[in-house]
């Protein structure tokens, strides 16, 4: 039928028409921060913009993994020298918090999917429903409390938060991946004289390895990327990337190719994570939370 | 510290622009959520289709927005935007030629509120693409074929299959995204700082300002009140309409 076949060809330029529109939508803004990190602040402010081909350098670069050692392009000192200090505390309270996450996730998750708790349902959606409530309408009681016991500013104060308010997330996801898993399996193990934690750390742990890996692939980007919690939380001793970055803006003259550069290396670890763990987020992640 | 009663929340009511900044968060949250649904529909549907190349690897590329922080994301467009040497107007001037002067994206109040809507939607479409996909391929495809033997158009079939079996992924999507642009912060802090003149000012934004920038914790709170409050009334009514 040729009539069939002009229409496929017509519905395939269409798609194709599609991909290029949305592929440009997704990649652009990220091509234009790679491609300002490799100029000089100069080159970028210029109007037009100045795009010289020989004008490109690694000096931003340098300027955020080895403070001064660009100091003729940059006389004045940027927030690059917060940057590896930060990049550590970053490091550490993303995989802290995501630990956390994954134990008390789990260990609460499996008895909401299993036994039979008089109001388990409640207890479920009473999870989800505090997750509703929104960072900001609780951060000043949250600041006060920890002014007065010692926990603003530090590292563990910023776990404590992160595991807080991800935890709860975690658990509607895992609870409606440990519905999926048959309880054949889990009866079986029981009968053979397993506890109720021997079934759980032997039968389901191993058979949501997806949904485990999702549940902490979220936890931890959730935890890397965020700003409203380190920008009141961790102030100075336990100052996060993305405070860092922030300080770029702040100054009267914003140093563009060195706020890209630092823009850059902090993408790239958390782009890895998705592109090689990509199957997990996207089964994992959908089988537990489209469930309920 | 003194016992005020409701002083704090009859103050909300004097302060300048109050009722422009609850103005501000219920036109940034339904356009927000608008926008993301309609876009990310769009996408999943588009991924649902299966084609070989371009399917799987626009669900690779998606994963790109969700990968960039919200800081950097904000910072990057901040840089695009910048109205004395921006990439777009650039663009626009010497590359494409349709304007004559530079458009001060952020400095404009209505530029500078769709700027910011724009800047947010492109971060929040992943995870409302992702989970829209899951609730596509759990649709049976046997549907879809008795529906092209009844005589089914694809509008037809899109709206009388596709749309009911979707509305409950559409409505956690929903409630999910009515929460995230209600707690916005990022974009707003990085590129506007809320003005100008509160022109981009919402309440999430009001709340740091109020209390961590001028340090008045009173009004802080109270803000936070009326923001716990819009999602509560908005949850409950997504609840009510969508999730029976």
């Amino acid at each position: 039928m040729p009539r069939k076949s002009i229409r496929d060809k017509i519905l395939n330029v269409f798609y194709a028409f599609i991909f290029c529109i949305l592929a440009f939508y997704f990649v652009a803004p990220v091509a234009v921060s790679i491609l300002a990190s490799v100029y000089p602040h100069n080159n970028l402010i210029a109007v037009p913009i100045n795009l010289d081909a020989k004008d490109i350098t690694y000096v931003n670069y340098w300027e955020i993994f080895q403070p001064g050692a660009a100091g003729a392009y940059y006389p004045i000192p940027t927030g690059a020298q917060y940057f590896l200090p930060a990049f550590i505390n970053t490091l550490i309270i993303s995989i802290a918090s995501t630990v956390g996450c994954l134990v008390l996730s789990s260990l609460s998750a499996y008895p909401l999917a299993r036994l039979n708790i008089r109001g388990g349902q409640n207890f479920a959606n009473f999870y989800l429903f505090i997750r509703m409530v929104p960072y900001w309408a609780i951060v000043i009681p949250l600041y006060i409390l920890y002014l007065r016991y010692g926990l603003f500013d530090t590292i563990i104060g910023l776990i404590f938060i992160f595991i807080a308010f991800i935890t709860p997330f975690d658990i509607f996801i895992l609870k409606g991946y440990f519905e999926t898993i048959p309880s054949e399996l889990e009866d079986a193990a029981r009968v053979d004289g397993c506890t109720r934690l021997g079934a759980l750390a032997r039968i389901i742990l191993p058979l949501s390895i997806p949904g485990l890996m999702a549940v902490s692939i979220f936890t931890f980007v959730l935890t890397w990327c965020d700003f409203g919690i380190p920008l009141i939380f961790g102030s100075e001793n336990a100052r996060m990337l993305t405070v860092v970055i922030s300080l770029f803006a702040t100054r009267t003259q914003i140093e563009y190719g060195a706020m890209n550069a630092a823009a850059v290396a902090f993408i790239v670890p958390v782009l890895i994570i998705a592109i090689v763990f990509q199957r997990y987020i996207v089964s994992g992640l959908t089988r537990g939370a489209l469930k309920g | 510290m003194n016992f005020v009663g409701l002083q704090n929340y009859l103050d909300l009511f004097t302060i300048e622009d109050f009722l422009l900044i609850l103005r501000n968060t219920a036109i940034f949250a339904s356009s927000t959520v608008g926008l993301t649904l309609l876009l990310s529909l769009g996408i999943a549907l588009y991924i649902n289709q299966k084609l070989k190349v371009f399917s799987s690897l626009i669900k690779s590329l998606i994963l790109l927005p969700w990968a960039v922080p919200g800081v950097v994301n904000a910072m990057i467009w901040g840089y695009v935007l910048n109205g004395r040497f921006g990439i777009l107007n650039w663009i626009l001037k010497y590359q494409l030629g349709v304007i004559n002067e530079y458009i001060q994206f952020l400095a404009d109040p209505v530029w500078a509120f769709a700027s910011v809507v724009f800047v947010f939607v492109w971060k929040e479409i992943p995870f409302a693409v992702l989970l829209l996909v899951a609730g596509l391929t759990t649709i049976p495809v046997d549907l879809y074929e008795a529906a092209k033997v009844d005589g089914a158009n694809v509008w037809v079939r899109f709206r009388h299959i596709t749309l009911p079996l979707m509305k409950t992924s559409i409505a956690i999507v929903a409630v999910l995204q009515t929460m995230f642009s209600l707690d916005v912060f990022d974009v707003i802090y990085i590129l506007t700082r809320g003005g100008p003149v509160h022109g981009t000012s919402v309440i999430s934004y009001q709340i740091y300002e109020q209390s961590f920038k001028f340090l008045d914790f009173g009004h802080g709170t109270a803000f936070a009140f009326v923001l716990t409050l819009l999602i509560l009334v908005t949850s409950l009514t997504y609840i009510k309409t969508l999730w029976k």
